[in-house]
């Protein structure tokens, strides 16, 4: 019963910041279960923890509107999807072209594009995929120098 | 340095909320512009304003005094006036002022709509789930779903007991349920201010799916056989009776949902 090779997990929450906390201890704690390093997994929750803050900032919630987070974990690594309702087409340039730029060392420390500049370090892929909603799908992959 | 300005629109996320924008510097002598805004939206019956200060450089002590007065009478027409993205210099000085038992300082327009919707539509907040029915994400789920009631108000012992619903609604689930990964296991979750809906979803086996499978179940789910505490299987269910209000039990097609309803305790 415990064999599946390959887990999958979806949350749907509401936008609200008060939410991202709870689900990504939640993702954090069975990533670790599942045979990956303490320290990937908390690098995962440090993923998770922007791109869901991201997702509450620029999302357009009229009511009922959820954050999706599908969290695919594999043997040797973790595919992670957040989708949230809708952004402002300028917001989604901006995401796009901070991904598309390359690290820039004089980006003052206040640079709002921090929090996604951290994510590209911390992860193997980042897409932005424009639908009716906005998904950022991540991947992650497994690093044995990763946790020296 | 901006100028000071303050514009009224409507909020384009909730059409009960009216959101006056607020710009540059709030000095003492912009404290009858302010008023006057509040008044006018008052008089339009407006009574839900959310006052966006992401472009304020600076609040004097008097605006702020105007503000809380503002909050007063809106509050006492049965209102309120939410402070939304100010900068973190800004929020800090009003903490200092003690402003902060009076405001709860919200960082977006979208945070404001959501406290709005909390405190005043009682449609709940609702968490769904999808996971794979094994064992070992039960443990993560039962603190998951403790996290989520606290946060949203509800005290140590009803986490306590939500918790141990979950544990046993989900353990149940995957020990009698269909083991398969295509097939997950289904939590939905509603949160409102005063109790939690709760309904796990599990397929069922090929050879739950009869007729007379489906009454055993339903009889040893709702406990319609005499329980004794001697008995070494079916005390789980027992107990999420006991901690919880309301228990169904509904039988769809293929599969089985457990819904529960835990009322806050007073």
């Amino acid at each position: 019963m415990e064999d599946l090779k390959t887990l999958v997990y979806s949350i749907d929450f509401p936008g609200d910041i008060e939410y991202i906390p709870p689900v990504r201890k939640f993702l954090s704690h069975l990533i670790n279960a599942r045979d990956f390093s303490r320290r990937f997994a908390f690098r995962t929750e440090i993923i998770i923890d922007e791109v869901c803050n991201n997702a509450v900032k620029f999302g357009k919630f009229r009511g009922n509107e959820f954050i999706n987070l599908t969290c695919r974990i594999e043997v040797d690594r973790v595919v992670m999807d957040v989708t949230n309702p809708g952004s402002d087409a300028r917001d989604v340039q901006r995401l796009k072209q901070c991904l598309r730029e390359e690290d820039d060392a004089s980006a003052g420390p206040m640079s709002v594009e921090r929090g996604m500049k951290i994510v590209k370090i911390l992860c193997n892929t980042i897409e932005v995929i424009e639908g009716d909603n906005l998904c950022v799908r991540i991947l992650k992959q497994k690093n044995q120098k990763e946790d020296l | 340095m901006r100028p000071f300005k303050i514009l009224r629109e409507k909020c384009s996320l909730h059409d009960s909320l009216t959101v006056l924008k607020f710009a540059g510097s709030l000095d003492a002598e912009r404290v009858p512009a302010i008023g006057d805004q509040i008044s006018l939206s008052m008089e339009q019956n407006q009574m839900f304003l959310l006052a966006e200060m992401s472009e304020v450089t600076f609040i004097s002590s008097p605006a702020l005094g105007e503000l809380m007065g503002c909050k007063k009478r809106l509050v006492e027409k049965g209102g309120n006036l939410y402070i939304v993205g100010l900068s973190t210099e800004n929020r800090n000085k009003l903490r200092l002022m003690g402003a902060g038992k009076i405001f709860e300082f919200l960082p977006t327009v979208g945070s404001a709509v959501r406290k709005y919707i909390w405190e005043n539509e009682n449609n709940g907040d609702e968490i769904r789930l999808r996971v794979p029915p094994i064992l070992s994400v039960v443990p993560e789920l039962r603190t998951l779903f403790s996290s989520i009631v606290t946060m949203r108000g509800f005290s140590k012992r009803d986490s306590f007991r939500v918790e141990a619903i979950v544990d046993e609604l989900c353990n149940n689930a995957i020990e009698y349920g269909c083991h398969s990964g295509e097939r997950p296991l289904e939590i939905g979750c509603r949160v409102f201010q005063y109790h939690v809906e709760l309904s796990v979803t599990n397929a069922r086996l090929a050879a739950q799916r009869e007729p007379a499978a489906i009454e055993g179940i339903r009889s040893r789910i709702l406990g319609n056989a005499p329980f004794t505490l001697n008995e070494k299987r079916g005390r789980g269910v027992e107990l999420v009776r006991m901690l919880s209000n309301e228990f169904q039990v509904e039988f769809p097609e293929d599969r089985t949902i457990v819904r529960v309803i835990k009322k806050k305790e007073v």
